[in-house]
């Protein structure tokens, strides 16, 4: 019974509390990870406005804002799954997690097809520096999200085996912490790669 | 605490509002502002989408003041770096600028498809 309570009631959990504290500062280690990213884009684009202008200009903004959309919407599923989660209602987690899941494979769908044509017109990283830094930054987002999306499926198994109630809420929400991370990444990186022109 | 733990329609609002705010930058973007206020209207817009889901889908708002500061550390960091980098890079542009044959084109001759040949 008092583990019932500790997945209803996680901020009475010392160790749920713990658990976060280490999610919080792996995921500041994310953003420092990006940040070398972001230094290396305001260095490079700064240095060659017109290259970058001329070489991002043939990257399509329809299929980033449908992407920014599909992760947006995945971040309120999985808000939704860890509120229900917390609330005790097994069901509705599986099934917001299997749509955060839906969601993400979307996003990895439609990025699968960007590349595919930025490919198929000979665009490669190695092609310029603009699509260096292109295909490194939405690169390392698109394995951050294909990594979200197996935590996912693990989570969405458990909650399908109807596997330990005690930790499902603690463990949605640290799963829920990272997919948002990842959500918040892709925030900056559409504005600054599809949709601002510098010169 | 209290209101948020009952009710999920908060995070429909926060939804609601990011993909009103998609939908902003994406409608800017095609407005010539001129770069220097497309670029601050771009990570405006960015910075306040982020702010709604570190606070509300994150729950930085209901966090303690241990767990803000490992989050709020490393965009200290970043915004170190970014202003740093600035400040070099405006003076290497106003010397661009002062002298046109003095360019920092870093790209130059490194990538063949850059427009230069």
């Amino acid at each position: 019974m008092e583990n019932v309570a500790v997945a209803t009631l996680p901020h009475l959990s010392a160790q749920h509390a713990r658990a976060k504290f280490g999610m919080w500062v792996f995921l500041a280690s994310e953003v420092m990870f990006f940040t070398g990213f972001f230094g290396a884009y305001i260095v490079l684009r700064s240095a060659n406005p017109t290259v970058f202008e001329q070489d991002f200009s043939v990257l399509s903004v329809p299929l980033a804002a449908v992407n920014t959309l599909f992760l947006i919407a995945s971040s309120l599923t999985m808000a939704l799954a860890v509120f229900n989660a917390q609330h005790g209602d097994r069901e509705r987690v599986g099934n917001f997690l299997m749509a955060t899941i839906m969601l993400g494979c979307g996003f990895m769908v439609i990025k699968t097809i960007e590349y595919g044509t930025k490919f198929s017109h000979n665009i490669f990283p190695s092609t310029s520096v603009p699509y260096a830094l292109y295909f490194t930054l939405t690169g390392f987002h698109g394995l951050h999200v294909f990594a979200g999306i197996l935590a996912l499926l693990v989570l969405w198994g458990r909650a399908q085996a109807k596997a330990a109630a005690t930790d499902m809420g603690s463990a949605c929400e640290l799963v829920g912490l990272y997919w948002h991370l990842v959500d918040l990444i892709w925030i900056f990186l559409f504005p600054l790669i599809y949709l601002l022109k510098f010169p | 605490m209290s209101s948020e733990a009952k009710h999920d329609a908060i995070y429909w609002r926060i939804f609601l509002a990011l993909a009103g705010l998609t939908v902003l930058t994406v409608a800017a973007s095609y407005i010539q502002l001129g770069h220097g206020l497309n670029l601050a209207t771009g990570l405006v817009i960015a910075v306040c989408k982020a702010s709604l889901v570190a606070m509300f889908f994150m729950h930085l708002k209901y966090e303690g003041a241990l767990n803000r500061g490992v989050a709020l550390f490393p965009v200290v960091c970043f915004m170190i770096l970014a202003g740093v980098l600035v400040v070099d890079l405006t003076d290497r542009w106003i010397d661009q600028w002062g002298n046109k044959g003095a360019s920092h084109q870093v790209l130059e001759g490194g990538g063949g498809h850059g427009g230069h040949h």
